[in-house]
């Protein structure tokens, strides 16, 4: 495609990056344009964030060359990049908490009162903030502390924070993760302003459809190497994804619908932390979605009925068992598991390895006697390393060394292991690159064919749509609309989710 | 600005009223003398208490014993000092006191003094003698030379011998060892080959002289600040099969010591009579109140105690 | 570089410190402190008390615990079982021993898995509570001379040679490497030192493991009490001592990381035995006893910068040696 010379801020030629055993980048090169989105696209380990460290400076180069505004550059820390305005957004929050958004976004560089080194202006700060703030559209007050906002509001305040001081180039690593349509349409609103104010943002996503509406060039690495850079506008998703994953896959998602069995969940008037009154159902060989928006209360509702949570009142029934109280011990006696929103913290011990991950919720089941022993734990670990087919040589590794998508294999291979039928999935594909989600998505498909029943949980709008026999949406704690597949449209799915269901 | 205004009038009146209220429960009791000893776990200390009770009842005042929490010679001084506060804020008349620490406690008593309260000075040395009335105790010093001399004699005369200190910097431990070595010039045949503190500890003292047996197996005899590392120590020798080749000397005549006094395991110890000091301390601070001489050091006779004596010596 | 190894790295950075230890005083006293005599003192005699009540704390703090009132637990169960052991009675004398040790260890059990109290401020506050009835009960009588066949247990030789002491503790030693290294239950504790929310979320009943850590803990105060009535001939509260931070830093020097999962009751036999060994050496040498506490500090400092360094050499060894597949850096 073609570059306007003159518009160019950034360009990176031939930079090559090793580490101890291994090649990161191989002579990748990247060109950015004021005023323009730069998509950078890849599977995790493609190398996109080695590139972007360096950019920032928290990497040094070893091979290659980056100009940045019309000078060649070598950043050695991040300060000096910040300086030359050059400013990054992560994907995992780093603001304080206890401090107020106007504290957050000026930290590190606070306005000095007039006359007074060393002295903090608070009121310039928060006046300054709130001008910030408006210019881009967002109505916060700048004294609010940031541990009152939700994940969406802390992720505009990253935003806010980044351009504060003067910004020639935004780069932002997966900053819509963790945010639900509405809030990425704020985003992208901002997006648009800075674009409109000559700024140059390159943009890590692994959503296809956002890079479509945003993005002006599209830019894809593969094993740390550069395959090609393409116009935004002329780009086909399917190719863009063979691209990536270097091989063709079909499609996105695989369904094979069936005709669904008994009921084996259904829920009485639940209610409980932040949800109240759900009455939903779930069938054998039935995939059924709960949606809504972040803060639904969808999570809190899976952590009730597997027992994390205490129950307020309701009840539901298993497998034809009425249950009022459940413990996670006794939830997987019932049949019933729960696939952790953050599998990190909930779904994995990263410090043992996988064998040991995929043994943890059946241990009594593995071993007999309680006495442990290495024969039948080897053959589960080789059994869904081979099966779920995780990426590791052996399952002897340290699960915290796997990437992403193959940490929620093991955490699935976890909860397979322990012959659980009734499945709830919080999230399994957030942060995971798109040839790890295509096979779970199969999987779920051929999980639901051996008779198990699945909740999932997600945010993923297009995932809703793609694999759901049923669609509940939940609002504000409670089930405002259900949707059989054949009714179900993204429109459809947000009226319900922001309470308007009712005009359809 | 009303609830700070109204909780500032409150906190008035409260500082206002509580030495009023504290007067008033004085003037309706008889005098009250208080005791701050070093703690009121080991015997010691609770036959001083005991003599100090007994004082209080027959001359019609008032006796109350005070002591810091823990054993441990740290926070000892701390809480002794808060005890001497609340002394002086509650207003009794007069203090006995056993500093933990001679030396960290001068401040404190200054305070005491500060606020015209008499002090008698009980079993341990304040470093600064200007500030008590008088002290009563026995001359650890004494204690520690007399001790010393009938273990020696017991060994002949001549051979090695350990010391055992107590805790380091009590004033106790250093006036015993300075006993030993005033005795030591007497006896030049006896030969210190090793000295160590085990912090008053028996449990301690059996791993130290454990340890300090291996380097010197041939010592003939040991001598320990007190009874509780004598103990540790007897055992220490009684594990190695050495009991009665080995001499062990005590200090206090506790009546675990007295015991293994019968057994052979200890050679000697030494009675400081803590039911004296304790009730001879309360007798001169009811002396000082109602006006009366006082001598500067009332010397509580101690008695050696060994295998002959060790069932008559409270007598 | 697979989970085992990363142990064994570990384990054998500390053996090091250990023989260490032992090759600098044995150069400068090789006369008194390289003997079998001083050896098996400070291994069979001095060194059991110290490991039994390490192991409980290890067990604490693989479970991302700690147990401040080990100690005073010990004392009190001491001081209210010698009275039956010294009468002969001892069954009784057993079960009292073991009921409040297990008693309280159930008690801290509850405050930190039910009440969630953090297990310092927990056992802290115990540790007062135990204390302090102990100094009630015992009133400043000291409970002393126990029959020589009630001392037998700790210091007869039903193997010529070792102390029972000793015999115990290996036998409470192999028991808990058992316990830790190959039963579902050392799995399940593990897991929970390492991250109990993710335990909880694998069905493992968090509250129960870590009521039942404490109460393995308060069992094994219990067991040192009754062995130290033996040893000591005595009921003392001031056996109390420095023993709840002397396995404290048993534990840190034995390589047993803080903050859980990290090491095994291995590494609690070598820390206490460094521990054991320096104070005997120190005795030996003649420095003065107070001098031991500030050593004892800086060794704890030490071994965890020493942790950094060494044994990452000794693991990149081990990768070598077995020529670990290489990892790709993501």
């Amino acid at each position: 495609m073609t570059v306007d010379e003159s518009n160019v801020i950034l360009k990176m030629t031939g930079i090559t990056k090793r580490f101890p055993g291994t090649l990161a980048l191989d002579k990748v090169q990247l060109t950015c344009e004021r005023g323009k989105v730069h998509v950078l696209l890849g599977e995790n380990g493609a190398g996109k964030s080695t590139l972007m460290k360096i950019i920032s400076g928290e990497y040094q180069r070893d091979e290659g060359t980056v100009w940045f505004n019309g000078r060649e550059v070598n950043f050695t820390n991040v300060r000096q990049a910040m300086a030359a305005g050059i400013s990054m957004i992560h994907q995992e929050l780093s603001l304080l908490p206890e401090r107020t958004i106007a504290q957050n976004i000026y930290l590190g560089h606070e306005p000095e009162k007039e006359g007074f080194k060393g002295i903090v202006d608070q009121k310039k700060m928060v006046t300054d903030s709130k001008a910030l703030m408006d210019s881009l559209g967002l109505d916060m007050d700048p004294q609010t502390s940031v541990k009152k906002l939700s994940i969406a509001q802390q992720q505009m305040v990253e935003v806010v924070k980044a351009l504060s001081q003067e910004v020639r180039l935004v780069i932002m690593d997966e900053p819509t993760s963790s945010l639900t349509s509405r809030e990425i349409n704020k985003l992208f609103e901002i997006v648009e302003r800075l674009k409109q104010n000559g700024t140059a943002i390159i943009y890590i996503s692994h959503r296809m459809d956002e890079i479509k509406r945003i993005g002006d060039s599209i830019t894809v690495m593969r094993d740390g190497q550069y395959i090609d850079t393409v116009s935004a506008a002329e780009a086909d998703l399917d190719t863009l994804i063979t691209m990536m994953v270097g091989r063709k896959i079909q499609k996105m998602y695989e369904r094979n619908y069936r005709e669904p069995g008994k009921v084996i969940f259904e829920t009485d008037n639940l209610c409980g932390l932040r949800f109240r009154d759900v009455n939903i159902k779930v069938r054998e060989g039935e995939i059924v979605s709960l949606s809504g928006l972040i803060g639904a209360g969808r999570t809190e509702f899976a952590k009730a009925v597997f027992g994390i949570d205490p129950i307020d009142a309701g009840c539901f029934k298993l497998y034809g068992r009425q249950i009022n109280r459940i413990d996670p011990t006794n939830a997987i006696k019932y049949s019933m598991c729960l696939l952790p929103e953050d599998r990190k913290k909930e779904g994995l011990v990263l410090q043992t390895p996988i064998k040991e991950n995929l043994t943890a919720a059946c241990l009594k089941k593995t071993f007999k006697m309680g006495i442990l022993r290495n024969k039948p734990e080897n053959e589960i670990g080789e059994k869904y390393v081979r099966e779920l087919r995780v990426a590791t040589p052996n399952a002897d590794k340290i699960v915290g060394e796997l990437s992403g998508g193959n940490q929620q294999k093991v955490v699935i291979g976890k909860w397979l292991e322990t012959g659980c039928k009734f499945l709830i999935f919080d999230e399994p594909t957030r942060g995971i690159d798109v040839g790890a989600k295509c096979e779970i998505y199969i999987l779920l498909d051929s999980l639901v064919h051996q008779g198990y029943g699945i909740l999932l949980i997600t945010s993923e709008l297009n995932e809703v749509i793609g694999i759901s026999d049923r669609v509940y949406v939940m609002k504000d704690g409670e089930i405002t609309g259900e949707l059989t597949r054949d009714e179900l449209s993204q429109d459809r799915i947000m009226r319900y989710a922001v309470g308007e269901g009712e005009v359809v | 600005m009303k609830r700070r205004i109204f909780m500032l009038l409150l906190l008035v009146l409260l500082v206002g009223v509580l030495p009023a209220w504290n007067k008033m429960e004085k003037a309706a009791g008889e005098q009250e003398i208080v005791v701050i000893i070093k703690n009121n776990t080991v015997p010691f200390w609770i036959s001083v208490a005991d003599g100090a009770r007994a004082a209080g009842e027959e001359f019609g005042y008032k006796v109350t014993i005070k002591t810091p929490v823990e054993t441990a010679e740290g926070s000892g001084n701390e809480q002794q000092a808060q005890l001497v506060d609340e002394a002086i804020a509650k207003g009794v008349d007069s203090v006995v006191m056993t500093p933990v620490d001679s030396k960290a406690i001068i401040p404190v008593v200054a305070r005491l003094k500060e606020a015209n309260i008499p002090i008698i000075n009980l079993n341990t040395r304040i470093a600064d003698d200007t500030l008590y009335e008088t002290f009563v105790g026995l001359e650890n010093i004494n204690q520690g030379y007399d001790t010393a001399k009938a273990l020696f004699d017991g060994m002949g005369g001549k051979g090695k011998i350990f010391i055992i200190e107590g805790s380091t910097g009590a004033q106790t431990s250093i006036d015993r060892v300075k006993g030993v070595e005033k005795a030591l010039t007497e006896y030049p045949e006896i030969e210190v080959i090793a000295q160590q503190s085990a912090n008053y500890n028996r449990a301690e003292a059996l791993n130290v002289v454990q340890n300090l047996l291996q380097a010197h197996p041939d010592v003939d005899a040991i001598f320990c600040c007190n009874d509780e590392m004598a103990l540790g120590a007897a055992e220490a020798v009684d594990a190695a099969g050495k009991t009665g080749q080995i001499k062990i000397s005590g200090q206090d005549a506790n009546d675990d010591a007295c015991e293994a006094i019968r057994e052979g395991k200890i050679f000697v110890t030494s009675y400081g009579n803590p039911y004296m000091q304790g009730y001879t301390a309360v007798q001169a601070a009811v002396d000082v109140l109602e006006g009366k001489e006082v001598e500067l050091f009332y010397e509580v006779k101690t008695k050696v105690v060994n295998i002959d004596n060790v069932d008559t010596f409270k007598d | 570089m697979s989970f085992k190894k990363q142990n064994s790295a570990s384990l054998i950075s500390h053996i090091l410190i250990l023989l260490a230890v032992i090759a600098v005083m044995a150069f400068l006293r090789p006369e008194s402190f390289w003997t079998v005599n001083n050896l098996s003192t400070v291994i069979l005699q001095q060194a059991p008390y110290t490991i039994l009540m390490a192991f409980g704390m290890s067990l604490a703090i693989l479970a991302k615990g700690i147990d401040i009132s080990m100690a005073s637990v010990m004392v009190l169960s001491c001081y209210l079982s010698a009275p039956f052991f010294k009468e002969g009675n001892w069954l009784l004398g057993v079960l009292i021993a073991f009921g409040v040790g297990i008693g309280f260890g159930i008690c801290n059990g509850l405050l930190i898995s039910k009440i969630r109290i953090e297990p310092f401020i927990a056992t802290f506050s115990v540790d007062f509570v135990a204390l302090g009835i102990a100094y009630v009960v015992c009133n400043g009588k000291y409970i002393y001379g126990f029959s020589n066949s009630f001392r037998w247990i700790t210091n007869g030789e039903l193997i010529p040679g070792i102390p029972n002491v000793a015999l115990i503790t290996i036998v409470v030693f192999l028991l808990l490497l058992f316990l830790t290294r190959y039963t579902i239950y050392g799995r399940e504790l593990y897991s929970v030192g390492y991250n109990a929310v993710a335990a909880q979320h694998s069905g493992i009943r968090v509250d129960r493991m870590i009521i039942s850590v404490y109460a393995i803990n308060g069992s094994l105060a219990a067991l040192t009490g009754i062995l130290f009535l033996g040893r000591l001939n005595a009921a003392d509260p001031s056996i109390r001592g420095t023993l709840t931070m002397d396995s404290i830093a048993s534990a840190l020097v034995g390589g047993i990381a803080f903050g859980g999962g990290k090491g095994s009751v291995v590494n609690t036999v070598i820390g206490a035995l460094i521990i054991m060994f320096i104070r005997n050496g120190m005795n030996i040498l003649g420095i003065s006893t107070n001098w031991q506490q500030s050593v004892v500090g800086l060794i704890i400092l030490l071994s965890t910068f020493y942790n950094l360094g060494i044994e990452n050499v000794i693991k990149k060894i081990i990768a070598l040696r077995s020529m670990d597949q290489k990892q790709p850096v993501q």
